[in-house]
């Protein structure tokens, strides 16, 4: 028996089975070199967050230290590279929360910008999705030209940047009377073609169906969206919602432009300021200012890459 | 409970010049009748039943539930429940709440709600899925929610759009047997659709064959299949389907004969078949369409020369299916037909074999028209041979006419033919 094993051990390899180890050995370096690869890139996505987080329990001394250059001012004239002068340091010397105390309890600014940006992006978010929610189910539930056109549109528009639509907001708010207010930030944001697309996408892969075995169990229109419609979107709303929550969260420009008011601006706006002074006090801010967009992915991480993916490829 | 009336119904969707997908369409169903709508792809018989449903509009025509016009009215009123080919499951929701969701619309209180939906469960044997959602459930678990949630709310009318298509056939022929079962305790109307003749064959009281958006024959499962109205009817009923031949009817010696194949090699007696002197004479030189079943066909042990023998073969493809065989035969004359054997004979591929024919079995069928030559309307006159005089109804005749299935018309239409019909027929007896 033992004699056996070893002579099957022993013996040489026929030509496909050594095929088939170099098949292997091939698809292990190959999956070795992508695996190097995304590991990179997500080192390099991953560095910025990483650094905020732990510069944000540095003292302010050791800040200053670390990143004094970015700042330091040249009375010569001549250029000074960044990087010669910049310590990225993951670890602090000391850990301390003085940042954290001062942005919470010593400068009440930070959390009243703070809750600026709640204030504004949560009504965008909110009407956003059931404004867009409405639109899709219209696109879903009738087919037509005009209305095919109309998706067009919406398509067309929703590849502008918000750049190019910045001069007519601004002369509607203008007309309207609401600039300088919340509301010229609030009224164009509710109004959004990327969510009434991604939501039509989504709602379209509803098998018809069901929506005519909703209508034969005596539901109408009201009840065939909001019962099983909306239900069999979560995917979809749940994107849209996190996609226009970050968007809105980050935004700059259109405050500046139309809100000037700085107590009224949100903490984004803020943070490009605090960068330019306070550094200390910029990670510690920025590390709060993450928290809701991250806990909100992480909350719906499922339902956005459903989402995306679905609005992606799809028939329709 | 309810009727359903049909009357010139037409189903016209825009586009492409306006394809009428029904034409022409009248019915009466009966109450508690278990009506199967068959037909192959496209032929409009999804689009008659979404029409009974309220869920396509009806372009021109009526239809009645009860008495009442429903042209109008919403698929919620209509008081109809309907069972979709891919079950149509709400999958955000529970099997209950899939089932109470018809009651909760119609704001029917929950602890009814509740009763009805458990008696319904425990009727089909589903109590201990109620907790389930729809992706959890195996194809015929679905299947039997999706009746579940059809049933339990009492409609007057259920409409089956091929319920069966998405199961294994084990399951099929087991849910097959479930629905008549059901059909049968809940004494509700049934229209099922359905492009498996099969299906139409086992389950329905009456089955509508429809063809290019029009009804082609209506009549029981055993009388569509005795008496195909034309070639298409003859050809969809039945499986393997029927043979089909050109052929020339001839007479010879005061009998008629098909001869069958391209030399004229096969002359078939046409004794005993199902149509009158004066109709066959009338086909007499004319080319026209023979039609036999495969089961009316069997393989003989002797080569004789009796009236029942077809003649001798090769068997090409030998299919044994277990309790049945499906031997496609060529015969001399460039003929392939297909013979069903039941008996345990063993027929080997290439073999010579001698074939039989039941002459009273054999279909003919106008080549122009398609029309049947043969049918129900002679069914119990005397057979082309005897002088007696055979009860004779034009062979042109509508086939509503025969589909209708009211007798006394039928026997009225008989004897006002008859005088003409012996004169016919002395006439053909002459020539």
């Amino acid at each position: 028996m033992t004699g056996e094993l070893a002579r099957k051990t022993k013996a040489p390899l026929t030509l496909a089975e050594r095929r088939a180890v170099r098949a292997r050995r091939r698809r292990a370096i190959r999956i070795a070199l992508a695996a190097l690869w995304c590991g990179v890139f997500a080192v390099v996505f991953l560095m910025p967050t990483v650094l905020t987080f732990a510069n944000s329990f540095m003292t302010e001394s050791e800040i200053t230290s670390n990143y004094g250059a970015v700042f330091e001012k040249n009375d010569q004239g001549g250029k000074k590279f960044i990087a010669e002068r910049v310590n990225l340091k993951l670890i602090p010397d000391k850990v301390t929360f003085s940042q954290y105390a001062t942005t919470f309890l010593k400068s009440p600014d930070y959390l009243l910008k703070f809750w600026n940006s709640v204030i504004l992006v949560l009504p965008i978010v909110v009407f956003q999705v059931a404004i867009a929610a409405l639109a899709a189910y219209s696109f879903m539930r009738t087919r037509g030209r005009i209305k095919e056109l109309l998706l067009f549109v919406y398509i067309f528009v929703m590849l502008m940047p918000y750049q190019v639509t910045l001069v007519p907001n601004y002369l509607v708010a203008d007309s309207l009377g609401i600039l300088g207010t919340r509301w010229s930030i609030v009224l164009p944001g509710v109004f959004a073609p990327f969510s009434v697309f991604i939501l039509t996408k989504g709602m379209r892969r509803i098998p018809y169906s069901l929506i005519e075995a909703a209508k034969l169990d005596g539901a109408g229109e009201w009840h065939i969206f909001s019962k099983i419609c909306l239900p069999m979107c979560k995917g979809s709303l749940f994107s849209v919602a996190i996609l226009v929550f970050i968007d809105y969260w980050n935004m700059v420009e259109q405050v500046l432009i139309m809100m000037p008011d700085a107590d009224k601006q949100p903490l984004s706006v803020f943070l490009s300021q605090i960068n330019t002074g306070e550094i200390g006090l910029a990670f510690a801010v920025a590390t709060i200012y993450m928290v809701p967009a991250i806990l909100l992915f992480l909350y719906g991480e499922e339902y956005l890459i459903e989402g995306i993916t679905y609005s992606g490829g799809l028939k329709g | 409970m309810a009727s359903i009336t049909l009357k010139d119904v037409a189903k016209v969707y825009p586009g492409g010049g306006g394809t009428r997908a029904v034409d022409n369409f009248n019915l009466e169903i009966a109450d508690r009748e278990f009506v199967v709508i068959v037909g192959p792809s496209g032929c409009g018989k999804s689009s008659t039943m979404r029409m009974i449903a309220g869920l396509e509009d009806i372009t021109e025509g009526k239809a009645y539930i009860g008495d009442t016009l429903v042209n109008n009215v919403p698929p919620k009123n209509r008081n109809i429940a309907m069972v979709f080919q891919s079950y149509a499951l709400y999958p955000h929701m529970s099997v209950y709440k899939n089932m109470a969701f018809a009651m909760k619309m119609r704001h029917v209180k929950k602890a009814e709600i509740d009763v009805r939906v458990r008696e319904t469960a425990e009727m089909l044997g589903i109590t201990h899925l109620l907790g389930r959602k729809p992706r959890a459930l195996s194809g015929g678990e679905s299947q039997r929610v999706a009746l579940g949630r059809a049933m339990v709310r009492n409609p007057e009318v259920f409409l089956l759009d091929e319920p069966l298509s998405n199961l294994d056939a084990k399951l099929r022929t087991d849910m097959r047997a479930e629905i008549v079962k059901l059909h049968k305790k809940l004494e509700t109307t049934f229209i099922y659709v359905t492009h498996d003749q099969t299906e139409a064959m086992t389950m329905g009281d009456r089955i509508v064959l429809m063809n290019h958006g029009r009804i082609v024959q209506v009549d029981s499962p055993k009388d569509i299949y005795d008496y195909p109205v034309n070639v298409f009817a003859a050809g969809f009923i039945g499986s393997p389907r029927m043979n089909f031949a050109d052929c020339e009817i001839i007479e010879r010696g005061g009998e008629y004969f098909a001869k069958l194949g391209e030399g004229g090699e096969h002359l078939i007696s046409l004794t005993g078949v199902n149509a009158s002197r004066p109709e066959l004479a009338a086909l007499t030189g004319r080319r026209v369409t023979f039609g036999i079943r495969p089961e009316h066909l069997g393989v003989t042990a002797e080569m004789d020369d009796t009236e029942s023998r077809f003649g001798g073969g090769t068997a090409d493809i030998v299919e044994a299916l277990g309790a049945e065989t499906n031997i496609y035969v060529d015969f001399p004359g460039g003929l392939r037909f297909i013979v069903r054997e039941f008996n345990d004979k063993p027929v080997a591929r290439g073999q010579r074999i001698s074939v039989d024919i039941q002459p009273g079995k054999i279909h003919i069928f106008d080549t122009e028209t398609g029309e049947a030559v043969t049918g129900r309307r002679r069914h119990g006159a005397p057979p082309a041979t005897e002088k007696a005089a055979p009860p004779a109804v034009k062979t042109g005749d509508a086939p509503t006419d025969i589909s209708s299935g009211n007798d006394t018309e039928l026997a009225d239409q008989i004897a006002a033919g008859v005088a003409d019909a012996i004169a016919e027929a002395d006439g053909g007896d002459d020539a």
